[in-house]
């Protein structure tokens, strides 16, 4: 094969226009700004959802999560009434085997000349 | 061949990269034990807010229960009231035409709170009148209740006479 002198200056990368074109391509500062700044504010995006989520499971999570000491009072009001009414039978049942209405209350009355007894019964409206 | 400016570079950035590194890991770590720190007292925080409603709603209930409550208490007597209980049944059986006498009273103890006094009574006069003295005792407006009854006849075949001793417990508070 004869060497050809002409070999090298016929290649493309070596010419001038190319050569600016691959220095272009391999440093462009606006580009590796840019993607400094789309990966930072990326890395920034998920930190803070990170962190907002983190927050969001402190903040609301936590009171679920408690376990809360059961010492609620349960105050069962039917069972209150039927044992109060029960026991309001009771004691009409037990005037009313002595003879007393349960509707009539013996008051005193003041003592006064006219007065001929010293008790009175009021009756009450039903 | 790399310039000796270019490894001041590298270095420095690597320097920085780590100390950033490193700062970060530091701040997380320290986030994580205020973290733990704020996770106990939300912990305590709910906690005493779950007592303070419980509390709250105990208040309520009692409130609106007092009513109930004091009707509740009247049916169960003081040891002030316990002489006028006695004294209400005789009265009872004075009223039916028996004879009622109390024989013996005691206090048994219940709990902290409350004792049952046993009294036991006898009473004499005719069955209506006795049987009669007992519903009433059944029927006291306390809390009470007629354990024990017996009931005999005596006399002749003309005035036969009963006899019955009853045993009735009654709830009281304890004396303070």
């Amino acid at each position: 094969m004869k060497f050809n002198i002409n070999f090298f200056k016929k290649r493309t990368f070596l010419r001038q226009s190319h050569a600016k074109t691959s220095v272009q391509k391999l440093l462009n500062p606006t580009r590796e700004w840019a993607t400094g700044l789309v990966s930072t504010g990326v890395i920034f995006i998920i930190f803070a959802g990170y962190i907002g989520y983190d927050f969001y499971i402190q903040y609301e999570g936590v009171e679920s999560a408690t376990p809360v000491e059961e010492s609620i009072v349960v105050y069962r009001q039917k069972d209150v009434a039927a044992i109060l009414e029960t026991y309001q039978n009771r004691e009409k049942e037990f005037m009313r085997l002595r003879g007393i209405r349960p509707q009539q209350i013996i008051i005193p009355v003041p003592s006064n000349e006219d007065a001929t007894s010293t008790e009175m019964e009021i009756p009450l409206a039903e | 061949m790399v310039h000796n400016k270019t490894k001041i570079i590298i270095g420095i950035a690597t320097t920085l990269l780590l100390v950033t590194v490193g700062m970060c890991a530091g701040f997380f770590y320290l986030v994580e034990q205020h973290k733990l720190t704020l996770n106990e007292q939300m912990i305590k925080i709910a906690q005493e807010r779950t007592r303070k409603d419980n509390l709250a709603a105990l208040v309520r209930t009692v409130e609106s229960s007092k009513e109930e409550r004091s009707n509740f208490t009247s049916r169960i007597i003081t040891e002030e009231q316990v002489i006028d209980l006695l004294a209400l049944i005789e009265t009872v059986g004075r009223e039916q035409g028996t004879t009622l006498a109390t024989k013996s009273l005691t206090a048994n103890p219940l709990n902290a709170t409350f004792e049952e006094l046993e009294i036991h009574l006898e009473a004499t006069g005719t069955y209506e009148a006795v049987v009669n003295t007992l519903g009433l005792l059944e029927q006291l407006p306390y809390q009470s209740r007629v354990t024990q009854v017996l009931i005999t006849n005596s006399g002749d075949e003309e005035k036969i006479e009963w006899n019955a001793s009853f045993v009735v417990l009654v709830t009281k508070f304890k004396k303070i």
